[in-house]
């Protein structure tokens, strides 16, 4: 990768040696406003609670495209936007880094930091002015931690009567951080509250995309490899050891008496994604997208399927629109979350206490989420080029969602529902 | 003498029609292209300015827009694309952002347009039917 990342820069050194009249500069800016607030005291989303916050949803980007011919081009974008490792700081991220070569009308080569088409809209997802909804739904755009990539993509084209259809063959690594919520910690060791993973993930993809006026499609077969950045080994099984009948304990970590938990240095996740947005008379138009996330490294890692489906109708200014959605965990990882958190071990017996907390950590490291949401909402296009949103977001939890952060002390939400009320102002420019 | 009248009214309404005719054609939006740059048909056209195509005949191709809400990339719009300049812009930032390109160059008269196109192999513009010379390469008619 370091190879291909060094042709990136010896190509992009040699179409800057290009003339300067030559080659035509543009840029363009972006940015949301948001603010979310719900009517629960514990955050959902990373920030969203009672006290309300901005951070959910503000994003700002600016964009410089350089043009060297018409086969040759550059872009970079950044976005500052709140930290994809942490909860308190914000980040400017390049989010696009690539050099574009374009020998004809049907073939483009991309080499540098891409947001690949991972979902019906990845690369339009900061720029909350080209889509209606106040935010995409979390049920269907949180099935990675991350999108952008470094390496290369491959497109040809094929003209329809008004469109294009693209199919999109892309190679890439990225570095990113998975967030985990430990609602009660392990002293001294581990501090309850959110908790940062390095890791390092390496995808591959195949994504068709139908482009037309009225007609967006896609669909897409990803292949992801994820390890640990430090070289950390992820758990395969936990073997449960016996202490009587009926009682005993899964050994989640080799501190924890038993035979020993097997490990893998890499889990690897199939990801297929399907979705449309079809606009039909009348101002109506109707998007829905699915995605289907398989893993069979392990009894714990991301294994999920999720989607929604949304309506909207345009109506001068206006377009409101209603979206329900879902995500779910299959059985695998559920029936693990039960078993580590609901039959603990007596706190009578020596070393039950920080046997049943380990298991709660590693209960807590299991992508798990049983939650449907339905959200009604409006855009309004106050220019063509801005536009503001307002949402009202209704999420029934079921067993439970990972996108919950459980206050210390606190029972984990389930069978419960919460609400939350969105105001955003997105611009581009 | 009323036949005179009538005669010259018929003919006053007729002139007043035909400068109507003759104001329409000069405004018309007609495509030019570098020397050597072969006609183009309309799908051609609004494939070049959407971006989905950079080459004519397999010379590479540089397409220049009017400014933003000038009258004739307003008309430019309507005629070739069939959009207005919200849905144009709409259009291209979403292309923009999908790391698919930027929008074409925007020049501010139709003299640097012409300049342009004249002096920039693969180069092409639009200008008003009216502002025609001689020597252009017109490569698209309405």
């Amino acid at each position: 990768m370091k190879r291909l990342v060094t042709l990136a820069l010896a190509a992009l050194a040699g179409v800057c040696a290009a003339p300067a009249s030559a080659t035509d500069f543009s840029w363009s800016g972006f940015g949301t406003v948001g603010v979310a607030v719900s009517d629960r005291d514990y955050r959902y989303q990373r920030f969203i609670d009672r006290d309300g916050t901005a951070k959910r949803d503000t994003v700002f980007g600016a964009q410089l495209d350089a043009r060297f011919s018409p086969q040759w081009s550059a872009t970079v974008q950044a976005t500052l936007a709140p930290a994809i490792n942490s909860d308190s700081r914000w980040a400017v991220t390049p989010s696009w880094a690539f050099v574009a070569w374009r020998p004809d009308d049907d073939w483009l080569l991309r080499l540098g930091k891409m947001r690949v088409p991972l979902y019906l809209y990845s690369q339009t997802m900061d720029l909350g002015q080209t889509h209606d909804m106040a935010r995409l739904p979390i049920e269907m755009y949180s099935i990675t931690p991350t999108s952008d990539f470094t390496g290369i993509n491959v497109s040809r084209s094929w003209p329809t009567s008004t469109g294009e259809l693209t199919l999109d063959a892309y190679h890439g690594i990225a570095s990113t951080s998975a967030r985990y919520w430990t609602r009660d910690g392990v002293a001294p060791v581990i501090a309850p509250g959110q908790r940062y993973v390095d890791v390092d993930v390496r995808a591959s993809g195949l994504v068709a995309t139908l482009r037309e006026p009225d007609r967006l499609m896609r669909l897409g077969v990803h292949a992801v490899r994820t390890s640990q950045t430090h070289g950390g080994q992820l758990p395969v099984t936990y073997p449960r050891v016996e202490l009587a009948p009926g009682l005993g304990y899964y050994q989640v970590n080799n501190a924890i008496p038993g035979p020993g938990a097997p490990t893998v240095g890499a889990i690897h996740n199939i990801i297929v994604t399907a979705g449309a947005e079809q606009a039909f008379g009348d101002g109506w138009r109707i998007t829905g997208e699915f995605a289907r996330n398989f893993q069979r490294d392990t009894d714990f890692a991301s294994s999920t399927y999720g989607g929604y489906v949304a309506l909207f109708r345009q109506l001068d200014r206006f377009t409101p629109y209603v979206s329900l959605s879902e995500l779910k965990a299959t059985h695998g990882p559920m029936n693990w979350y039960r078993r580590l958190t609901e039959n603990p071990l007596p706190e009578q017996i020596p070393g039950a206490t920080q046997i049943n907390q380990a298991q709660r950590i590693a209960a807590e490291g299991i992508w798990v989420a049983d939650q449907r949401s339905i959200a009604l909402g409006t855009s309004y296009a106050l220019t063509s080029n801005s536009k503001l949103k307002a949402e009202w977001l209704h999420t029934h939890v079921g067993a439970v969602s990972r996108l919950i952060d459980t206050p210390p002390g606190q029972a984990s939400p389930r069978d419960t529902n919460l609400n939350v009320f969105s105001l955003n102002y997105s611009f581009v420019f | 003498m009323k036949l005179i009248a009538r005669w010259l009214c018929a003919t006053a309404l007729l002139l007043l029609g035909a400068t109507a005719v003759f104001a329409a054609d000069g405004d018309a939006i007609v495509i030019i292209g570098h020397p050597g740059l072969p006609p183009i048909d309309a799908v051609m056209v609004e494939r070049l300015y959407t971006g989905r195509a950079i080459e004519v005949a397999g010379t590479p191709v540089t397409v220049v827009n009017a400014t933003l809400g000038s009258a004739s990339r307003r008309r430019f719009l309507a005629a070739w694309l069939k959009l207005d300049d919200d849905k144009y812009g709409a259009y291209w930032t979403v292309r923009r952002h999908i790391g698919k390109g930027a929008p074409p160059r925007e020049l501010g008269t139709t003299a640097e347009i012409v300049e342009f196109v004249r002096a920039t192999p693969g180069a092409i513009g639009y200008i008003e039917w009216g502002e025609l010379k001689p020597g252009m390469n017109v490569i698209g008619r309405p």
